[in-house]
């Protein structure tokens, strides 16, 4: 079982770190929206290795399907101007790469040789009862506060995209 | 329950007042949204007298999630402060420009409301959620003016340099709680003092802190957002902007490098130091060439922003309490200052064709007496100068910099304030030493709202300068109760 998880894991990695490559590379924005949903599911599938099986399962419902149908609508829509998108801002990249890789290696190798603690509380047991138990008790405020956050998303948006609010 | 909400009654009153104007604001008629203002400042009063009921408090409540504490109300009463003074800049300018909607003041509230919760939590969490509603709120403000392409883009630059700080917050928060397996600060810090954690995930961990708060604060290298956010955002949403999520990212810096980090200073006091040095290099050189006075201003707190992270320093060392009192009066006398002087900004582009550049100043002093006058006031304490607020801010920082041993910082830092005190006064140059080309355009839209703010500033930097010592008192008590310093 071991050696399946490993083996797994590697090539999921493999995929999620491919497909994050392609939603920043392909210059068709269907494409990248595409890449990004294999993206995201790559990420359900490591949920589901670590055992956190609600994560995984609202990973799947949220990110999978609800939000990448929403940005493959919001291409659709917005498609009177279409045509290949260059990437604008790589004046730059040529100091950027070789930084991205240092900071990138110094950062794996710091952090991969780190020990972790195990957590105090039940954050280590990731069921479903588990996590009702740490949402609603312990971190209550937090995410009571969450909803605000969300209210002011949305009242941002349609104040952004509205057409008639002006006086 | 009843007893943790009792902690949370200010935040209750403001929600509950932004819940109430997105709900009436569709059913007003055009002109009787002028009312939504002053239910804001209303409640802001409200809940300004809810943390004086408060002030003896001191619990913790949610399961250890925010705590109320002289240090949370010290900082409360300054984000109501700044929140009223912001809002009643605003009515006058959003009516000017057509956009004088409920939905504007919802977020100031709601905005406040994330500082207040950043500044409460003692739980990474709690802080993290605070801080994005916060930021949230402030991306939709700087674009508030949706029709205008500066403010758009204002809003996008500020939207993605943010988001981008909010991940190496956030990921910098994952690294101390799988070092330390904890979420709260007092546990987090405990578990690093007692030293059983990985150093180098640690100095990983604090880098990628200081950087995201490094962003958000507007510290170099950081800084790039700044000068354009509030050149392009609304000029009271610009004031807003330059004052709260400052005064509330130093209000959770301080508990960070004390609470958590305090046994690591050794770590971070040297970087700290770094990036103070430059933040203060570059905002004080940098506005000495804008001809745009939004800009200058930009660049100007970027510098402030700068003298802060010097007695954050200071506040590693042995004199933390003094240092972090100093830091707390020091942002009470910049956020008014700062909204005053973007207040005036407000009231010439309200009253004639005035346009924020540098030249549009020239002969002001005669073409509006008053408006030049308060400037004056503003951009003295802005520079340092007795008898303002700024002159004692600027003093109790240098003195906690020097007592912590650091004397040369507090000559480097004169140094670079003496460079600021030059495109301060030159503004005070400009408005009575100058023969306009042309004057302005008079279009006489006087609003009592904008005088009373600009009033309460002004009022409130002189009292600051005269009698400084009730707001450091409180301060200093407040560090007491609640550091244990």
């Amino acid at each position: 079982m071991g050696e399946f998880n490993q083996l797994a894991f590697w090539i999921i990695a493999f995929t999620v770190i491919s497909c994050a490559i392609g939603v920043v590379t392909f210059k068709n924005l269907i494409h990248s929206a595409i890449s990004m949903v294999c993206c995201f599911t790559g990420v359900a599938g490591v949920y589901v290795l670590l055992r956190a099986e609600l994560a995984a399962a609202a990973q799947v419902l949220i990110y999978v399907g609800a939000i990448s149908i929403l940005i493959l609508f919001a291409i659709m829509l917005t498609r009177h101007r279409s045509g290949d998108l260059k990437i604008f801002f790589h004046r730059q990249s040529w100091a950027a790469i070789p930084l991205m890789l240092l900071v990138g290696i110094v950062f794996t190798g710091v952090l991969a040789s780190a020990h972790y603690m195990n957590s105090s509380s039940e954050a280590m047991n990731p069921d479903t009862r588990g996590i009702a138990d740490i949402l609603f008790n312990d971190y209550a405020f937090p995410f009571e506060v969450l909803s605000l956050v969300l209210l002011v998303a949305i009242v941002g948006a349609v104040l952004l995209a509205s057409k008639e609010k002006q006086l | 329950m009843q007893h943790d909400l009792l902690a949370i009654i200010p935040e209750l009153m403001l929600i509950a007042t932004a819940l109430v104007i997105l709900l009436i604001d569709p059913l007003l008629p055009p002109d009787g949204r002028r009312g939504l203002g002053y239910l804001g400042v209303f409640a802001c009063a409200m809940a300004g007298l809810s943390t004086w009921f408060l002030r003896n408090e001191e619990f913790t409540a949610f399961n250890d999630a925010i705590s109320l504490d002289r240090y949370t109300i010290y900082f409360k009463a300054l984000f109501l402060v700044i929140a009223v003074i912001a809002m009643l800049l605003s009515e006058k300018h959003l009516e000017l420009h057509r956009r004088l909607l409920g939905d504007y003041y919802s977020l100031i509230l709601l905005a406040t409301v994330g500082m207040m919760v950043m500044t409460e939590s003692i739980d990474i969490m709690t802080f993290f959620v605070g801080l994005e509603l916060m930021a949230l709120a402030s991306y939709i403000l700087a674009g508030f003016f949706r029709y205008d392409e500066l403010s758009v883009e204002a809003s996008l630059k500020y939207f993605l340099t943010g988001a981008f700080a909010s991940t190496f917050v956030l990921f910098g928060l994952a690294l101390l709680y799988g070092i330390t397996g904890y979420t709260n600060y007092q546990q987090i810090g405990e578990t690093i003092a007692a030293g059983n954690v990985p150093g180098s995930t640690l100095v990983i961990a604090i880098i990628l802190v200081i950087a995201g708060f490094g962003f958000k604060v507007g510290a170099v290298p950081f800084h790039n957002w700044a000068p354009d956010v509030y050149q392009g955002s609304p000029t009271p949403v610009a004031a807003f902007l330059s004052v709260g999520p400052k005064a509330a990212g130093f209000a959770v810096l301080i508990k960070f490098m004390t609470v958590i980090l305090g046994s690591e200073s050794g770590t971070w006091v040297g970087l700290i130091i770094a990036i103070a040095i430059v933040t203060m290099l570059v905002g004080a050189t940098m506005a000495l060439v804008q001809r745009d006075l939004k800009r200058m201003l930009a660049y100007s707190s970027i510098a402030h922003v700068g003298y802060l992270l010097l007695a954050i320093s200071a506040s590693g060392e042995e004199v933390a309490a003094f240092a972090s009192a100093s830091i707390m009066f020091y942002l009470a006398a910049y956020a008014l200052m700062n909204l005053g002087a973007f207040g005036v900004l407000v009231y010439l582009s309200n009253n004639s064709s005035f346009g924020n550049r540098l030249d549009d100043l020239a002969g002001l002093g005669k073409q509006f007496p008053w408006a030049a006058g308060i400037l004056t006031v503003f951009m003295l304490s802005l520079a340092g100068i007795p008898p303002t607020a700024g002159f004692f801010a600027k003093f109790y920082l240098f003195a906690a910099v020097v007592d912590a041993g650091l004397a040369w910082l507090a000559m480097v830092g004169a140094l670079f304030s003496l460079v600021s005190a030059f495109y301060y006064l030159r503004v005070i140059v400009y408005m009575y030493m100058r023969q306009p080309e042309q004057e302005l355009e008079r279009s006489g839209e006087r609003s009592f709202d904008l005088n009373l703010g600009l009033g309460l500033a002004a009022v409130g930097v002189l009292l600051l300068g005269l009698y400084p010592s009730p707001v450091l008192d409180a301060a200093q008590d407040a560090l007491l109760m609640v550091l244990g310093f």
